[in-house]
This record gives C-alpha cells, sequence and structure tokens, in this order.
C-alpha cells in the first residue's frame, strides 16, 4: 500500500457556489483563456446559477467538478503515449512533454469537462503570468486537467482551490492517515461520490 | 464537433476499405484459385482483381495513416503512440496498423513477383481485422452511450464488406467474369443490405436509449460525459438517416446491376452505386462520432 494517497472533500451543505474556487486555480495555474479545471455545476440547467425544482419549489444547489483522481482511472488505461500517468500518492498527471493530443484521454474520461484541450497556443488576456511562478507551461495540441496543484503541495501548501473558499467548504489531505482531516470527516459524515457505478474509484467527496 | 474528427472518420474508412478488399482477395482466391491451380492468381478472372486491389489496398493504408496525423495536436510525437502496448487500445490500434502495412507491402512485392502465398493473404486479413477489432473497442470502452453498445462492432465489420463489395464489383467491371464470380458479389451485395438495415435498426434504437436517458435528471447525468448532449440528437438522427438511404440505394444498385447483367456496358454507369455508397459511409460515420460527443 502506498504511503499517502490525497484526496479532496467538498461539502455540498457549505457551497454557495460563489466560484472562487474556479477563479482561484485558474489563476493560479496560469490557465489560458477558456481554460477551466475547476467548474461550477448548478443542478437546474447547464446555463450559470440554473435553480433546481418548479416554481415555488426551487432551490439552489451548486456542484463543484474538477479532475476526480481516480483510483482506477480509465485515462491513464487509455493514453497511449504513457503521458497520462498517476503518481504513487494518487494524483493522476498529464505530461505536456509527452502528450500527443490524441484526447484519448478525454474520450475515455466519465466525467464531462473535467479536461481541456489547448487546440491553439495559449492566449491570456493579461501579457504577464498572474499565478504561481512553478507551475508548469501549457502548451498548444495538449490536453491539460487539474493536479491537485502538486507544485503547492510539494511546497507544503494546500491546492488553490481548498485554501481560498470563503466558506470552508472544501478540504483535503491524506487518506490513507486515520488522524487526518480528511479522513476523520468521512468517517462521521454521509458522503457520495460521482459516478460510483463507473467503478473508478474517485478521490473527490461530496459531503452530504 | 465534427471539425475536429474528419481525420478519423477518413481514417477508419480508408483502414476498413483497406481490410474489406484484402478479406475479398482471399475469399476470390480460395474459391477461384483452382481455375489456374492452387495458390496461383494468374487466370483471366483473377489478374485484375489482385494486382489493382493490391495496389488499392496498399494506397487506402498510406494515405488513412497519413491523415490520421491529422488528429494528433502534437504530430511528430506520433512515435510515442505505441509506448502503452499492455493497456491501451489506441496503442494497439496504431501497432496492428503498422503490421497490416508490412504485411501488405510484403504481399504486393510477392505479387509483382509472381508468388502471392495464400498464407500471407492470411496473416494480412489477420492484422488487419485486428485492426478493426482495436479501432472498435477504443470507442466500446469509453463507455459512452452512443459507443458503449454492438452497433460499435456492426459498423466497424460491416463497413469492410460494404467497401469490399463496391471495390470488387469496381474492379471487375467490364472485366470477363465467369458466373462463379458474380453469384459471388451477388450473395456479398445481399449481405451488405442486411447489414446496412441491420446498423440501421440499431441506430434508432440507439437514439430512444438516448433520449430515455435524458428524461431523468439526477446527479450523475449532470457530471456524466456518457451521453451525447440533448441538442446533437435531431443532428444525429438526420446523418444516419442519410447514411442509410445513400448506402442502401448504392447496394441495391450495385445487386441490381449484376442481376440485370449490364456491367458490361455502359462503363459510368458504375458510379452512381460508388459515389452512394462512399457518401452513404461517410454520413453514417459522421453520425457515429457524433453520438460520442457529449459537447453540444
Amino acid at each position: 500500500m502506498a504511503d499517502k494517497r490525497y484526496g479532496m472533500l467538498v461539502d455540498m451543505q457549505r457551497c454557495i457556489g460563489c466560484h472562487t474556487c474556479a477563479i482561484a486555480c485558474k489563476q493560479g495555474n496560469n490557465l489560458p483563456n477558456d481554460v477551466w479545471w475547476n467548474r461550477v455545476l448548478t443542478f437546474g440547467g447547464p446555463a450559470m446559477d440554473t435553480p433546481h425544482g418548479s416554481f415555488p419549489n426551487l432551490e439552489m444547489k451548486y456542484l463543484t467538478l474538477n479532475c476526480q483522481h481516480c483510483e482506477d482511472p480509465p485515462c491513464v488505461a487509455a493514453c497511449p503515449a504513457q503521458a497520462t500517468y498517476k503518481r504513487e500518492d494518487g494524483i493522476v498527471m498529464q505530461d505536456y512533454e509527452i502528450c500527443l493530443g490524441c484526447r484519448m484521454c478525454i474520450m475515455a474520461c466519465p466525467y464531462t469537462q473535467v479536461r481541456s484541450y489547448n487546440e491553439k497556443n495559449p492566449e491570456y488576456y493579461l501579457d504577464f503570468q498572474v499565478g504561481d511562478a512553478w507551475v508548469e507551461k501549457q502548451q498548444k495540441g495538449t490536453v491539460t486537467k487539474c493536479t491537485f496543484c502538486h507544485n503547492r503541495l510539494d511546497k507544503g501548501l494546500q491546492p488553490n482551490c481548498v485554501e481560498v473558499c470563503p466558506v470552508r467548504a472544501r478540504y483535503f489531505g491524506d487518506l490513507e492517515d486515520k488522524n487526518s482531516e480528511v479522513s476523520i470527516l468521512l468517517a462521521t459524515r454521509k458522503y457520495t461520490r460521482l459516478l460510483e457505478n463507473k467503478g473508478t474509484g474517485p478521490s473527490v467527496f461530496y459531503l452530504i | 464537433m465534427l471539425r475536429k474528427e474528419w481525420s478519423l472518420i477518413v481514417y477508419s474508412l480508408m483502414l476498413q476499405a483497406a481490410v474489406g478488399i484484402v478479406f475479398f482477395l482471399l475469399v476470390f482466391r480460395l474459391i477461384f484459385a483452382g481455375e489456374s491451380g492452387a495458390g496461383q492468381m494468374t487466370s483471366q478472372t483473377m489478374n485484375p482483381l489482385t494486382s489493382r486491389t493490391m495496389g488499392l489496398t496498399g494506397l487506402l493504408i498510406l494515405a488513412g495513416m497519413a491523415v490520421s496525423v491529422f488528429h494528433l495536436g502534437n504530430p511528430f510525437r506520433a512515435y510515442r503512440s505505441v509506448t502503452n502496448l499492455s493497456k491501451s487500445w489506441l496503442s494497439r490500434e496504431i501497432f496492428f496498423t503498422s503490421a497490416f502495412f508490412v504485411l501488405w507491402a510484403a504481399g504486393f512485392l510477392m505479387e509483382k513477383y509472381g508468388n502471392l502465398s495464400f498464407l500471407l493473404i492470411w496473416l494480412t486479413l489477420g492484422a488487419g481485422v485486428l485492426v478493426i477489432l482495436s479501432m472498435a473497442r477504443i470507442y466500446y470502452s469509453t463507455g459512452k452511450t452512443g459507443w458503449h453498445s454492438a452497433t460499435t462492432f456492426l459498423d466497424f465489420f460491416g463497413t469492410p464488406v460494404i467497401f469490399g463489395t463496391l471495390v470488387s464489383a469496381v474492379m471487375l467491371y467490364g472485366q470477363r467474369r465467369t458466373d462463379g464470380v458474380e453469384n459471388l458479389l451477388i450473395i456479398f451485395s445481399i449481405l451488405s443490405l442486411f447489414i446496412v438495415i441491420a446498423r440501421f435498426s440499431m441506430q434508432l434504437k440507439l437514439v430512444e436509449k438516448c433520449l430515455s436517458s435524458q428524461e431523468e435528471y439526477s446527479m450523475d447525468q449532470l457530471v456524466g460525459a456518457s451521453l451525447p448532449a440533448r441538442d446533437i440528437i435531431p443532428l444525429y438522427r438526420k446523418m444516419m438517416i442519410r447514411g442509410f438511404f445513400c448506402t442502401f440505394a448504392g447496394c441495391s444498385l450495385i445487386l441490381l446491376m449484376m442481376m440485370i447483367r449490364i456491367f458490361d456496358s455502359g462503363h459510368l454507369l458504375i458510379v452512381f452505386p460508388a459515389v452512394l455508397v462512399v457518401a452513404g459511409e461517410i454520413s453514417s460515420r459522421s453520425s457515429f462520432y457524433l453520438i460520442g460527443s457529449d459537447e453540444s
């Protein structure tokens, strides 16, 4: 068994759909225009902030979605060049230096739009890097996705989305460590994982 | 959406056509080799079929491989695509495509020097079948509603039969043929029609399945990539119907031309079924890529 297995928890009772996580992720990882690693979906429909239900029984319900860093990731098996790989700590990575841009990982992933494809040279609204200096440069013709901010983890920091959440709806830590905050929450709270029936074993848990 | 997939549509159709041609080459050899001695391809019936179809097969494989590169974001890294043979169906597909090409090249040279063997055609066909199997598995294993069904296999293994029939009919057009060859083409034309009808009925069921799954709204549906976007379905329906009618009409025309034996007259007549079948298969394959897309 690996020493560490990183996981993320999202408290759906606390999430207010403010999109701060999505923005912090985009900014911190210096993501090009139109590339999002982290999305905030609403249950009512595809448009932003669509209420769920029918009048007068409406409710706002949010679901944040990023790469689920599965235990058995279909994207890793599908990648013909081994550019998508899994680290020992459970983080599923994309090597931009190897990626062919065949988009097999996008096809194989059961979750919608957790990956983006840099079809053209990355373009930015600003002409200088706004995010962390240590993030990998985005490349044309490669697929890109959430890395659980692995560079920040290596420096002992939390992922961007976890650190900035104003209502503390996100938790991050080692699932193998029984004393970690994430393990304690999983032991004490009800949770669900997305598309459990696919058998991929996501490392992102939603507290309900 | 299909703007990104055009190279895959062309590649898959070209490779499947090439496999279909090799299959027909083998069938014709197996059945008619006796005319001029086992293992030899020198009879008047066989010559045009062998030499021309071997050339066409290579052309299709090479062109297909060249076109497939356009699908890659980084074509110069394409050499890395066979490094995950143990897990990736795409790696296997590329490996078997290369093997298919190498075996074809060996066959082409042997045919040129007059000793093309049965074994080599069998091996080439085997590699071709593995190419199609890998191709189908790539899409089937994604778990997408539009692809995770027997329709994918029927589509990918049916197209070689349809194209094989068409190419054989075109190659033998205007040639002196025996009744046996003609009867064989009639049988394969009927088989092609069956494939087209079966594929269409399965596609109709697929549409129903996609629509009924979309009626229930759930958390899994919100995040799942398995269902096609709702606005894709009318376009899919249109393309598959167009594909069905064109291929069906094309195969029917070939059958008709065989049955009423008008193959020896009017050389341009064969163009009509050929255009219809190619257009029908392009439309049908485009609809295949469309139904697997979750982008609206």
